[in-house]
């Protein structure tokens, strides 16, 4: 035995006052008695004896003085060292998910589980060390490792099952992280396994013993609650509900849905065992709400048995915009109905927010932006944290952060932008848009501002023109300002953290939780966060500017699936028994019960004695003072057993290093990180504990908790192909004690790849500790990294695309760069590298459909890291694109298709009357070309349907010249002009000839019959008058006339300058009368005769049978005076013969048509051919206007044959003009329209105009090209496919939404998953909201996942996409250099800083920690100490007492006794 | 000290007294006539013998059946009635301030009421308060006049000073003109004993009666912890741990004490009645000392 503190043994020397008191004269109560006869005269003897006597007989006082004696052997802290047996090390992991709650045993599975627990840890034995872990949120340690039994027990005691999903694969990881390789470790995990097994080999320790609880699975769960808005801004809703019922009988309930309490939706449900069923309910409701679904049944769990989801209450975002103006910014402001736009010049702004909730700055600096949120376009106030460093030329969009909210769905791979502000920024935030020379978006975070920087002129780039531009502005705006948060993000699983930016000025946010305690949360940055979402139910975040409800579900269908699965089977008890180790046991227990007992027993004794055995209250005050004091000091000996513990600050901190091992950090970066927490630990002051966790892609405690100041080299192993910094302080919040000041100290590149650090960082914020960091010097100096692969998403069939090597160099150096294509050696090539990034684009076109993987590698001189210089990335092909051509004649178009063909295009030739005529009919192409082709030949739905495929359908339009087209096709104010960059109007020239027409039009009773729109032929005709009107320009003339049997000059024949006038002739012209043409056309003859004009025409259009009258004679005469005359015959009735030969006398054209509707375009056809003036037949050289666009790349242009003629055109102020001619007028001119492109070539490609052309060598290519550009971007589908890495496993999202904008439901997905080892896997997605669909898949292996999906609806494929999911080759070695910004935000995060010198790991920010001080040891000292005037109240009453003893009082006594 | 003023008694439990008498085991020579027998032959109706006609004789007690019969003169004999004299003799010693009521108190009353009895059925009664010495005491008178002023003195009686029963009781019986029923109502604490103060009255042929009183917390003392004992007559000081132990011997003594009383009780033919202050003293008068003591 020996004792721990033998000081203690100088309490014994409190004997002595106890003997003294004994000398001293018991103070007696003075009490007269009648008489003393009866009392025995030898009972004085006692008294009168000699003190040594008495103290011999006393037996109280031996009785006290072993009691003093014993309580101070238990203050010196007697210790025996036993040899314990087998000394086990057991951690006790005990699943705290939601399934644990099930009542399937009595009471509940976690109770279950928890005596099973309790049992274990009572069944170990003296010198077992216990550690106990509660899956959570984040595994919890909630006992540390020790021989505390007690402890552990009490642990478990405290153990609730929470609301959470299952997180024991965290917790098994964590526990086998803290325990290490020792293989004396058992790690007992309680759980009912219902979670999925899939981390085999983390699961297959043999140390690993399993406990199963749970009986049967009898419930039926909630697994989905989703609602969707039908569109933006609706009210109509779709709630989608997935219920599952896991019981092995059909089960029958209610279901309900409830919105704010009120019920909407009820029905019974019968359920079949295993059998998943999706509800979609739609309903309307305008403003927010809380939607719950619930079942009325009673099962064994019923966490899963209600859904809540929240309905977002619509707000609007008021929006300031600073700007000279821009168009753009405003346009797309104005169509987001949640905004309410401000704006105002730049004049009018000094600054700050004034009543905006964002504001925008374009192209505006003042002098001071000030706390806020803010756009910044093109300008950088001078108080923002971006350094401007000049310009970059026409950056190239390297990357982007497609995981950023802001980024979500954007596609910049074709963004052209001339030139940018090269910035660095000063602050935390993140960059969003990459370019080489630095970021051109980049997102702001600092505390009181947020801003999104844009860095170019937004007149300067494309970029406003792509679908990107609005969906960045409206991401921004939300991210900036959560007006109207989307449903999504106010629905979370539970165990979620609550991430919600709030609106500027906020910064103190309480959560109402659904239990209603009331906590206050974190907002850093303008983000509140919240994590305790361990409980299902709404919580509602209220703040100085409203109120945000966040409805947490459980929707975790493993969890609700509480049949019990089959565990691992538990290895077989370790073969040795463990050899025994000594251990410490303190036997002070022992000791301090012997002297509760002796004290005890005394009081009694001497209680019988005082009360003569009848044990009531004694007589003397003193006695029953002495009584209480006894019984309290009696209480106060056992209450010690329980080791009570008082908190205290202390001067004492715990730190924990996180040593980064992984590939990324060199060993001699390693070393310095030793050397630095070598270093550090020497200035640990007493108290301090330190413990060292060494991490790569996983976590390992390599020394525990110590208060040692030195440091081993750490010996344990870690995978250092990636680095987790999230797990590594997962596990160092694991280690450290809660409730101390506890500090983690990073020694880290900050190069994460796996798990999200900053979650890490708010589960330390939350548990108390500070991070701080120190910065891993990157010592790899000859280090070249293939970074990425950038390639399309997608590329058309042949399509030239650009494959961009990224590149970082440490130095400038040169190498070799070899490029693969499945595999395949392409080419490679010897290239310079500059320090930095570098990229290297390669033109590549593919003309086989499906996925390719193309791999680059980099080989230098003296790099020292072989895997990092490969970079791999996908390009998926559609399959041929499809092209219907329309040519009016068949065999002319054999030039067109063939080229196209040549360049892989799948060419349908039609002829105009095959065209279709609905719109699924065009939807199969991804592209139409009209060469050639008379807008006569199309009714005008055709053409409305072909302008919608453009706009809403996202096809390519390519019309081809020649003389039926643009607008001698008749195509002037048609929808398809409408598509096209070009106008059929015609500035025109000087030299062309000035034209009279009049317009001779029959106005008999037939005309007034309404055709199928119920419009008459006549208001038709006076329609085509009025384009007429409108086409021809000032110096023309125009004469409206209209007959039956007589004939009216509506309109003289004027100057077309007096628009107004005619237009309002015209309008009067009525029906009614027979039909005789002949006067009318003689008197037209007779007025046109005498205009000056060059070209005089009559359009003649009558609709029926008129009386014959010398129509030759007159004909012939006119056409003598170069008078021609066009007819136009509507309908079966028109006598046909007479207008054809009208139309032949008069050297004019014949229109026949049965459709009315035709005729206005007949009329604009008719009068540009009469006015010659859109064709223009002379040979010209076509100028390259536009070098920089996609479709003119690769084309040799200094060679360019002359083309014969074009339809003149004017050039719509967007579109862009590609080529030109010698007048000045487009020749090719190509914009987007909608969502498609459409592109206009005035001239032909057939032997008429482009004789030349035919034989020129790049002839296939630039139509090729031309066409492919115009092309459908997107396979048309109406579905939507995301492939996304989420840690180890990839995720499939697939959005279904049909063109009218209505979600398709209970759609059948397949996908297959080829894995990189070609091991093949088909997963079923689950529908999880109205349409939209999810799947996962594990990813283990680097390479490519290649995913091919589709949907199905019945027998109709409703859409397929191709997909190729990069899991790069070791992506800790593509980031090389520190990623100071994520570590600076770590620990601003939390409070900590940056670590300049070693000293500063425990000595920088010290706080104090709040430790348990255990206060048995004062606690027995004051019982010790209270024995004293516990004797002493005793002998000398409470009044003496006070009158403390001294020897002179003694004396007085002693006297008072003789 | 209070006054010791015994509570006047309930009129019905007087009524009650009134209808008893005291019981004499003796006769005595009374002095005038009274209601209770003589040792004398006397006037009362109740025959007792004959005896022959002597010179002298009333000629109005001779038989005049007998002397027809016989001759021969003989005179009928009747028994004397006379009065008895009731001596009450009340310890007032300090050790008898004790108890609830006092045991002086207590006593006071049971001699109030016998000497009510006494007075009542014409009687003499006469009290001695036993002290050191007599110091105080009623002279023996009659009549029912009297007994207010019994009561009055009683109540006038006052604990004080020690006791010497021996000396008391044997002055008394020395100085007693004529001697009758003694009652001693004593607690009988003198460490000097009784018994010589006892038998000096029964050499005067005194029928003694010893009525004990007691304070029940002498019979069961209920005295704990650490004493310093005061004697209340000598003054005397004991310091004293009142534990089990000496609770025991304080019994064993008490026994040994009374046994003492009883045993000389009884070889003394002396009516010995011991009371504790518990009990009422009317139900002790009429029922406990019934019979034995009163008729």
């Amino acid at each position: 035995m020996s004792f721990l503190s033998p000081l203690a043994f100088a309490l014994v020397t409190l004997t002595l006052p106890l003997v003294l008191l004994y000398f001293l004269k018991v103070r007696r109560r003075e009490r007269r008695v009648p008489s003393l006869f009866l009392w025995d005269p030898s009972l004085r003897d006692r008294e009168a004896s000699a003190f040594f006597q008495r103290l011999q007989r006393d037996p109280l006082l031996i009785l006290q003085i072993l009691a003093l004696v014993a309580l101070s052997l238990a203050l010196a802290r007697p210790a025996v060292t036993l040899m314990g047996d087998g000394a086990r090390k057991v951690v006790v992991v005990l699943d705290t998910s939601a399934s644990m709650k099930a009542r399937d045993v009595s009471p509940s599975r976690f109770d279950v589980a928890r005596a099973e627990a309790t049992q274990l840890v009572g069944r170990l034995s003296e010198g077992a060390e216990v550690m106990v872990i509660e899956t959570g949120v984040q595994p919890k340690v909630a006992a540390a490792l020790g021989r505390d039994r007690q402890l552990a027990l009490a642990a478990i005691g405290q153990a609730q099952a929470r609301d959470l999903p299952n997180r024991l694969v965290e917790a098994v990881r964590a526990a086998r992280a803290l325990v290490g390789a020792d293989p004396r470790a058992e790690i007992h995990v309680f759980t009912d396994g219902a979670f999925s097994l899939s981390h085999a080999e983390a699961l297959a320790d043999p140390r690993i013993h399993w406990v199963g609880v749970g009986r049967r699975s009898w419930n039926v769960g909630i697994t989905s609650l989703a609602i969707r808005r039908s569109y933006f801004g609706s009210s109509d809703y779709q709630a989608f509900v997935a219920l599952v019922n896991y019981s092995p009988e059909p089960q029958t309930f209610t279901f309900a849905l409830e919105l704010d309490g009120r019920k909407i939706a009820e029905k019974d449900v019968t359920l079949e065992p295993s059998v998943r069923r999706s509800v979609v309910l739609p309903f309307s409701h305008s403003g927010g709400g809380i939607i719950t679904a619930r079942l009325q049944i009673d099962d064994d769990l019923a966490v899963d048995d209600v859904a809540y989801a929240v309905l977002p209450p619509p707000r609007k975002i008021n929006v300031l915009l600073v700007s000279p103006g821009n168009l753009f910014l405003e346009k797309v402001l104005r169509t987001d109905p949640q905004v309410s736009l401000e704006i105002r010049t730049p004049d009018q702004y000094q600054g700050g927010m004034a009543e905006a909730d964002v504001v925008i700055l374009d192209s505006v600096t003042p002098l001071r932006a000030g706390p806020g949120r803010f756009v910044f376009v093109n300008a950088v106030p001078p108080d923002v944290p971006l350094e401007v460093l000049g310009r970059i030329e026409r950056p190239i969009i390297m990357d982007w952060d497609r995981a950023h909210p802001i980024m979500r769905h954007v596609e910049l791979a074709k963004v052209a932008i001339e030139d940018a502000l090269r910035i660095r920024p000063l602050a935390a935030g993140r960059p969003l848009v990459e370019a080489v020379g630095g970021p051109l978006i980049y997102a702001l975070e600092e505390p009181d501002r947020k801003g999104i920087f844009i860095g170019f002129d937004l007149f300067k780039t494309d970029f406003p023109l792509r679908v990107a531009f609005p969906l960045i502005l409206s991401n921004s705006l939300r991210w900036l300002h959560p007006a109207g948060l989307d449903q999504s993000s106010l629905q979370l699983a539970a165990g979620q953290p609550i991430l919600l930016p709030v609106a500027h000025g906020v910064t103190s946010v309480t959560v109402t939780t659904p239990r209603g305690r009331i906590v206050k949360a974190h907002v850093t940055r303008g983000v509140v966060s919240f994590t305790e979402t361990d409980e299902v139910g709404v919580y509602t975040l209220s703040s100085a500017r409203g109120e945000t409800r966040v409805a947490v579900n459980l929707m975790d269908a493993e969890e609700s699936n509480l049949q019990p699965r089959p565990l691992p089977v538990s290895a077989a008890p370790a073969a040795a028994a463990p050899a025994p180790v000594p251990i410490h046991r303190e036997l002070w227990p022992l000791f301090v019960v012997i002297a509760a007992l002796l004290l005890a027993a005394e009081g009694l004794l001497y209680w019988r004695r005082q009360s003569a055995g009848r044990l009531r209250p004694p007589a003397s005050p003193g006695d029953r003072w002495a009584l209480v004091l006894r019984g309290a000091l009696v209480v106060t000996l056992f209450l010690t057993l329980a080791r009570p513990a008082l908190p205290r600050w202390v001067d004492r901190m715990n730190v924990v290093f996180l040593l980064d091992m992984s590939d990324s950090v060199s060993l001699a970066a390693r070393e310095r990180a030793y050397r630095f927490v070598a270093e550090a630990v020497k200035s640990m002051k007493p108290g301090d504990r330190q413990s060292l966790i060494v991490f790569g892609d996983a976590a390992v405690v390599d020394q525990q908790l110590t208060s040692r100041p030195t440091l081993d080299r750490p010996k344990s192993e870690v995978d250092g192909r990636g680095t987790n910094i999230f797990q590594a302080i997962q596990l160092a919040l694991a280690v450290l004690p809660p409730g101390h000041a506890n500090r983690i100290v990073m020694l880290t590149d900050g190069r994460q790849n796996a798990g999200n650090a900053l979650a890490g960082a708010q589960a330390a914020k939350n548990a108390g500790s500070d991070i701080h960091y120190v910065a891993a010097p990157l010592t790899f100096t000859q280090e070249v990294v293939a970074e990425a692969l950038v390639l399309p998403q997608e590329v058309k069939y042949g399509e030239p695309f650009q494959a961009k090597v990224v590149a970082w160099s440490y130095k400038d150096t040169q190498g070799r760069l070899s490029l693969f294509r499945n595999g395949e050696f392409l080419g490679s090539q010897v290239v310079r590298f500059s320090a930095g990034k570098n990229v290297f684009s390669y033109r590549q076109a593919l003309d086989a459909s499906g996925i390719h993987v193309y791999q680059a590698s980099i080989e230098v001189e003296g790099d020292t890291i072989e895997e990092n210089n490969r970079a791999v990335g996908t390009v998926v092909v559609r399959g041929r694109p499809q092209v219907l051509l329309a040519d009016r004649d068949r065999s002319h178009a054999q030039s067109l298709a063939g080229a196209l063909r040549s360049q892989n295009i799948e060419v349908t030739v039609v002829e105009p009357p095959q065209l279709p005529t609905d719109l699924a009919g065009l939807q199969k192409y991804d592209g139409i070309v009209l060469s050639n082709v008379s807008s006569l030949k199309l009714t005008r739905t055709q053409m409305t349907h072909i302008r919608d495929y453009v706009r809403d359908g996202g096809g390519g339009l390519l019309m081809v010249g020649g003389e039926e087209s643009f607008g001698l096709g008749g195509y002037y104010r048609t929808p398809i002009e409408e598509a096209l960059p070009v106008t059929m109007e015609v500035k025109q020239k000087v030299e062309i000839p000035s034209l009279a027409v009049v317009l001779s039009i029959d106005r008999s009773g037939s005309m007034a019959m309404a055709t199928d729109e119920k419009v008459t032929k006549l208001d038709l005709a006076k329609e085509a008058a009025h384009l007429v009107v409108d086409l021809l320009d000032e110096r023309n003339e125009v004469g409206v006339m209209s007959w039956d049997t007589e004939f009216v000059w509506d309109a003289p024949v004027r100057p077309a300058r007096d628009r107004q006038a005619i237009h309002h002739a015209i309008a009067t012209i009525k029906a009614g009368g027979g039909t005789d043409g002949y006067p009318a056309l003689k008197d037209a003859y007779a007025v046109l005769f005498d205009r000056p004009a060059l070209l005089k025409h009559v359009i003649f259009l009558s609709d029926g049978q008129m009386t014959r009258g010398d129509f030759q004679g007159l004909l012939r005469r006119m056409a003598k005076d170069k008078i021609t005359v066009s007819t136009v015959a509507i309908g079966k009735d028109a006598d046909v013969q007479l207008m054809v030969d009208i139309a032949k006398w008069g050297r004019g054209r014949f229109y026949y048509t049965e459709d009315s509707q035709t005729i206005p375009r007949i009329f604009t056809l008719e009068t540009q051919l009469a006015s010659k003036a859109s064709l223009i037949e002379q040979p010209f050289k076509p100028q390259l206007t536009s070098p920089n666009h996609e479709a003119m790349q690769d084309i040799d242009w200094k060679n360019v044959p002359p083309l014969g003629g074009y339809v003149a055109t004017t050039l719509k102020s967007t579109a862009e003009l590609v080529l030109m001619s010698h007048q000045e007028d487009p020749v090719l001119a190509t914009w987007r329209y909608g969502l498609g492109r459409a592109a206009a070539f005035t001239s032909d490609a057939k032997a008429k105009w482009a004789v030349l052309w035919l034989r020129w060598r790049d002839f296939n290519k630039f139509w090729a090209q031309l066409v492919r550009w115009t092309l459908r971007s997107g396979s048309r589908s109406d579905t939507v496919a995301l492939v996304e890495r989420h840690d180890d496993a990839g995720e499939i999202v697939v959005d279904a939404v049909d063109t009218k904008g209505e979600f398709i439901n209970f759609l059948d997905s397949q996908v297959g998953v080829v894995a990189p080892n070609r091991e093949r896997t088909v997963i079923d997605l689950e529908q999880v909201g109205p349409g939209r669909y999810r799947g996962r898949f594990p990813i283990t292996q680097e390479g490519v996942y290649l995913v091919g999906m589709s949907q199905r609806r019945g027998d109709r494929v409703i859409g397929s996409q191709l997909a190729g999911l990069v899991v790069p080759y070791a992506q800790e070695l593509r980031d090389l250099g520190v990623d100071e910004a994520l570590l600076r935000e770590l620990a601003e995060l939390t409070g900590g800083s940056a670590l300049e010198s070693p000293r500063d790991a425990f000595l920088k920010a010290r706080r104090q920690s709040r430790i348990a001080v255990e206060i048995w040891p004062w606690l027995v000292g004051l019982v010790a100490f209270l024995l004293i005037p516990d004797i002493a109240l005793r002998r000398l009453g409470p009044g003496a007492l006070a009158r403390v003893v001294t020897l002179g009082r003694r004396g007085g006594d002693r006297r008072e006794v003789q | 000290m209070p006054a010791t003023r015994p509570a006047p008694f309930a009129s019905e439990f007087l009524a009650q007294l009134e209808r008893l008498t005291l019981l004499s085991r003796r006769t005595f020579r009374g002095r005038v006539r009274g209601e209770r027998r003589s040792p004398r032959r006397g006037h009362s109706v109740e025959f007792c013998d004959y005896r022959a006609y002597g010179v002298g004789d009333d000629l109005r007690y001779v038989d005049w059946n007998i002397y027809g019969r016989l001759d021969r003169l003989h005179v009928k004999l009747f028994v004397d009635e006379e009065d008895l004299c009731l001596h009450l003799l009340l310890d007032a010693s300090a050790s008898m301030d004790f108890g609830t009521p006092t045991k002086l108190e207590y006593g006071a009353r049971l001699a109030a009421a016998l000497g009510f009895i006494g007075l009542v059925s014409m009687e003499r009664v006469g009290v001695g308060v036993l002290r050191e010495r007599v110091a105080e005491g009623w002279p023996p008178t009659r009549g029912r006049n009297q007994v207010v002023n019994l009561f009055e003195f009683l109540s006038r009686v006052n604990p004080a000073g020690g006791t010497s029963l021996n000396d008391g009781l044997g002055n008394y019986a020395m100085r007693a003109r004529e001697p009758g029923l003694a009652v001693v109502i004593s607690d009988l604490m003198d460490p000097g004993g009784f018994e010589t103060g006892v038998r000096a009255l029964l050499e005067r042929r005194f029928d003694v009666h010893l009525i004990h009183v007691l304070a029940p917390e002498e019979m069961d003392p209920e005295l704990t912890g650490d004493l310093r004992l005061v004697d209340a007559e000598t003054g005397e000081i004991r310091e004293l741990s009142a534990d089990g132990e000496a609770l025991r011997a304080y019994r064993e003594r008490l026994r040994q004490f009374l046994d003492r009383v009883e045993t000389f009780s009884r070889t003394q033919e002396i009516g010995y009645h011991r009371v504790t202050g518990d009990t009422p003293a009317e139900e002790f008068v009429l029922s406990q000392i019934r019979g034995r003591l009163l008729v």
